[in-house]
């Protein structure tokens, strides 16, 4: 095995992964980045966040199309040319990619395609189709991120099954899409495959679609769902799936689902689970959790110091922008800098119809917390703009400490709202009160006065509807 | 012959320690147990012995880096008689680039040097000082920090925590953290800062001059001192007690002692603490120590006596704890123990620690009177002075008497003179009848 000496190691090439890279080269390191396939970015990139919202753009189009029925604007019934939308995703897909590949060689960032699993604290093997090394290196980033979680009872060789991956190749539309797991994944998935035709059915274990986001919040697009879908079975297990020759069949349990239904295709979202299983750990003194977690501090350090790691693999929320941030945390302690990641909140949005979006603590964890708030709840049916847009079905709240007056955490439920989530980011982070933002001009009409409305609504000032 | 490393052990509650003194050289043959490296503990100083014989092969050290335990001293030739193990090559130390934060272990309670094993791993040497800040902004409270503040205070070290902030709806500024850096700024080494060094001159055209290194003690002292002086506004109360009676008793109980079966030397001092002890708890202001940030004293309830011992190496201060709990004879017996540890340089960090109060005794050698400096974060000490005899008017002739001098220095900030002379006055009070300490 040949030996090689490197600097600053970064093992996996998506998000978090190339920024880390792109911040540690940006600091003066020597960066050898290590990714096994020959395209950057990773699951969000490739198979993940861009391809799914080039599709979820379709059916929001679709949607708002058929939206214009009863408004006195009709279209022909949309159809489907498969292989022009592949196309156009994988080109969108490429355009980033390729970016980050020039971003690479401009930094003289190092690359290798290939895989890497540790010898030791401070030595990797890596393997590539070419050779085999030994790479000591001075500092490490572990940015393996994750994959779809496989429960058992389903046969995942049938190429009726599906998990997120193989539901955005788009291979073709199937007539019944069954859908185990009710969070963002399973229902970004489901709102793409409905604008597309599919018969959808949702089947989660717990009692309520998007688990942690607050009922009220959520509220609309269940209530949309319900009359969209063929089916939503909450406290519903999937105890089977079995391949029949015409189709899938679920087997259920669940007080208010039948014991079995049929499906044409299904995709099991029911979770991710971190990488942290195929990096040879147990050659180091790195420590993981029972979950495959990898163990860090606030500067991102395993329980060996010049050793970092980032992103998924470090556990929940599984996201792009948690990683990308962590990334950078990571490149910077690693360089001699005093940085930590301290972020107030990560915002997790749902890129369904109507969005859903939160931020920090929900009204679920203040009451569970025992924390006192004073909270806003703004209905998008009284907004102008939403009812101009056909978008009134949607909310903006925010609870505000009841003591300090400041901002504990919001959601949004509407059009847009995962853009919409970032002024309530910012609020948060910068410790406003309900009195900074509702003193802050919001244009009109807009959806985004909806947050300064929740505000004012908390403080008692509002106006555009009644203060209870 | 294998290689070996040679580390430093568990030094107790420390870490990031400056290396005062290296004793060893590449080629020096040593026996397990010599001294490899001095380390400069608060205000203690640490040999580190080596767990291994043989021969010096690499010094990774030098005076003045600084070390937590596991930083390797030194490689080592041993003549072994146990298996062979190859040493992996340690991480390099880089003071002049400093690259990265290390972790460090945490510290263990005990603080006993032990001698390490070799090492298994390459250990990662512990480089510049930097404390583990994370900054965190909690939802909801009474401050705020924004992100880019957070960064900013754990750039310059400044736990937010304990930031007040001044803009709008508590929200904590940059100016604020500036403040609090200035502040801190100015409440240490304004010495060097402000006044500068003492200029020398080129003495040789007077005649001839020698250069000799100060003790590893006095290095350490210095600016624990100088630090004492400068922040500290000291006054000295001066006084004398009648001590011929207190006197007579301890001449008595040194006759009995010498016929006991566990003899011990009883000099005058562990009466003088048991005074002390008395006097401090009636007045507690004088067993305190000062918190300037919140404006408050900080009253121990515990009388832990440092007392100052001459060594050959100067001066060190061991700590006499719980004086209250012990009899004349058992500080007299502990007292022997101390000053024996601190000539033979064998004190541990604990027995220099936690210090309410002082006693610099300078009797046995001599003087009237002294000012003795304050050791903080103590606020008062006490000095004594060379007992005399000394002819005393009782009314109708004079008599000799033993008269004790001594002095008591303390924090004018909080004490005030009429306190300090209330303090001096009952503790001349007590050593002329040491029935008192009993009231």
């Amino acid at each position: 095995m040949q030996e090689k000496k490197a600097d600053l190691v970064v093992l996996g090439g998506g998000p978090g992964g190339y920024s880390a890279a792109f911040r540690a080269a940006d600091l003066g390191r020597k960066v050898t980045f290590i990714e096994k396939s020959s395209v950057l970015g990773g699951v969000c990139l490739n198979v993940g966040c861009i391809p799914s919202k080039t599709l979820l753009h379709l059916a929001e189009v679709i949607e708002d199309a058929e939206k214009l029925a009863p408004l006195g604007v009709t279209f022909g019934k949309p159809t489907f040319d498969l292989e022009k939308i592949r196309s156009h995703r994988d080109s969108v897909v490429g355009t980033l990619t390729s970016g980050l590949d020039l971003l690479c060689k401009a930094r003289k960032v190092e690359r290798i395609v290939g895989t890497g699993t540790f010898l030791s604290d401070t030595e990797l093997k890596v393997v590539t189709d070419k050779e085999e090394l030994r790479l000591t290196f001075e500092d490490l980033i572990i940015a393996v991120g994750s994959r779809s979680l496989q429960i058992p009872g389903i046969p995942y060789d049938d190429e009726r099954v599906w998990d997120s991956t193989k539901a955005l190749e788009l291979t073709h539309i199937p007539k019944r899409l069954a859908i185990i797991g009710g969070g963002i994944i399973g229902l970004e998935v489901a709102t793409m495959y409905h604008a597309l035709g599919s018969e959808i059915t949702i089947i989660e274990m717990m009692d309520s679609l998007i688990p942690p986001a607050d009922k009220d919040l959520k509220q609309p697009l269940v209530k949309k769902l319900k009359k969209q879908y063929e089916a939503i079975y909450t406290s519903t297990k999937v105890e089977k799936v079995e391949a029949a020759k015409e189709a899938l069949i679920l087997y259920l349990s669940g007080e208010k689902a039948p014991q079995t239904i049929e499906a044409d295709a299904v995709l099991v979202a029911v979770g991710r689970k971190a990488n942290s299983d195929g990096i040879a750990l147990e050659n180091t003194s790195i420590k993981a959790t029972k979950r495959g977690w990898i163990e860090v501090d606030k500067k991102l350090r395993t329980s060996v110091a010049h050793v970092f790691a980032i992103g998924d693999v470090v556990g929940d929320p599984m996201l792009a922008h948690k990683s990308s941030h962590q990334g950078k945390v990571a490149a910077e302690v690693a360089s001699g800098h005093s940085s930590a990641f301290t972020p107030m909140g990560i915002p997790s949005v749902a890129y369904t119809s109507p969005e859903v979006a939160w931020i920090g603590l929900t009204e679920q964890e203040a009451k569970e917390k025992g924390i006192a708030f004073k909270k806003g709840a703004f209905p998008w049916s009284a907004n102008g703009r939403a009812l101009s847009a056909v978008a009134s079905e949607g909310v903006s709240k925010a609870l505000y400490d009841e003591k300090t007056g400041r901002l504990l955490g919001a959601g949004i439920c509407g059009r847009n709202a995962g853009e919409l989530i970032s002024e309530a980011v910012l609020a948060l982070e910068m410790g406003a009160v309900a009195q900074d933002i509702s003193l802050t001009i919001h244009p009109h009409p807009t959806l985004s006065e909806t947050f300064a409305l929740a505000a004012e609504l908390a403080e008692g000032t509002a106006t555009d509807t009644l203060n209870r | 012959m294998a290689l070996k490393q040679i580390l430093i052990p568990d030094i107790g509650d420390f870490e990031d320690v400056p290396i005062i003194d290296v004793y060893i050289k590449v080629g020096d043959v040593i026996d397990s147990d010599s001294s490899v490296v001095a380390l400069e503990s608060e205000k203690a100083v640490l040999d580190v012995p080596s767990p291994f014989a043989g021969t010096i092969t690499k010094v990774l050290l030098k005076e003045g880096d600084t070390v937590s335990k596991g930083s390797v001293v030194a490689e080592i030739e041993v003549a072994s008689e146990g298996e062979e193990m190859p040493v992996e090559e340690p991480k390099k130390e880089q003071p002049e680039e400093p690259k990265k934060e290390e972790k460090t272990e945490p510290p263990k309670e005990e603080a006993k040097p032990e001698p390490v094993a070799e090492v298994e791993k390459p250990i990662h040497v512990a480089k510049e000082e930097k404390p583990d800040l994370i900054n965190e902004q909690a939802p909801g409270a009474v401050y705020h920090a924004t992100p880019s503040l957070r960064t900013y205070a754990r750039e310059l070290g400044v736990d937010l925590a304990r930031v007040k902030g001044s803009g709008p709806n508590g929200r904590i500024l940059h100016e604020d953290v500036q403040a609090l850096v200035r502040k801190a700024l100015s409440g240490m080494g304004t010495a060097s800062a402000s006044f500068g060094k003492i200029e020398l001159e080129d003495f040789s055209k007077y005649g001839k001059t020698e250069r000799k290194k100060l003790t590893r003690i006095q290095k350490i002292s210095g600016p624990h001192l100088q630090k004492s002086w400068q922040i500290i506004p000291h006054v000295t109360q001066y006084d004398e007690a009648d001590v011929t009676e207190l006197e007579a008793l301890r001449r008595t109980i040194k006759e009995e002692m010498k016929r006991s079966a566990d003899p011990v030397s009883i000099s005058i001092l562990p009466f003088i603490v048991k005074a002390v002890v008395a006097a401090l708890k009636k007045f507690p202001e004088m067993n305190a120590s000062f918190d300037e940030e919140s404006g408050e004293l900080i009253l121990k309830h515990y009388y832990h006596i440092g007392i100052a011992v001459d060594t050959p190496e100067g001066l060190i201060v061991p700590v006499l704890k719980d004086a209250d709990a012990k009899s004349v004879t058992d500080i007299a017996r502990e007292l022997a123990s101390l000053s024996q540890k601190a000539r033979e340089r064998k004190l541990r960090p604990e027995d220099l620690s936690g210090g309410s109060f002082s006693i610099s005794s300078l009797g046995g050698i001599g003087g009237t009177a002294f000012t003795p400096l304050i050791n903080p974060p103590q606020v008062a000490i006490l000095g004594v002075s060379r007992l005399a005899k000394k002819p005393v008017w009782d009314g109708k002739e004079f008599v000799p008497r033993d008269i004790l001098p001594f002095s008591v220095a303390y924090d004018h900030r909080v004490i005030d003179g009429a306190a300090g002379v209330r303090f001096t006055t009952y503790l001349a009070s007590l050593l002329g009848d040491l029935r008192r300490t009993l009231l």
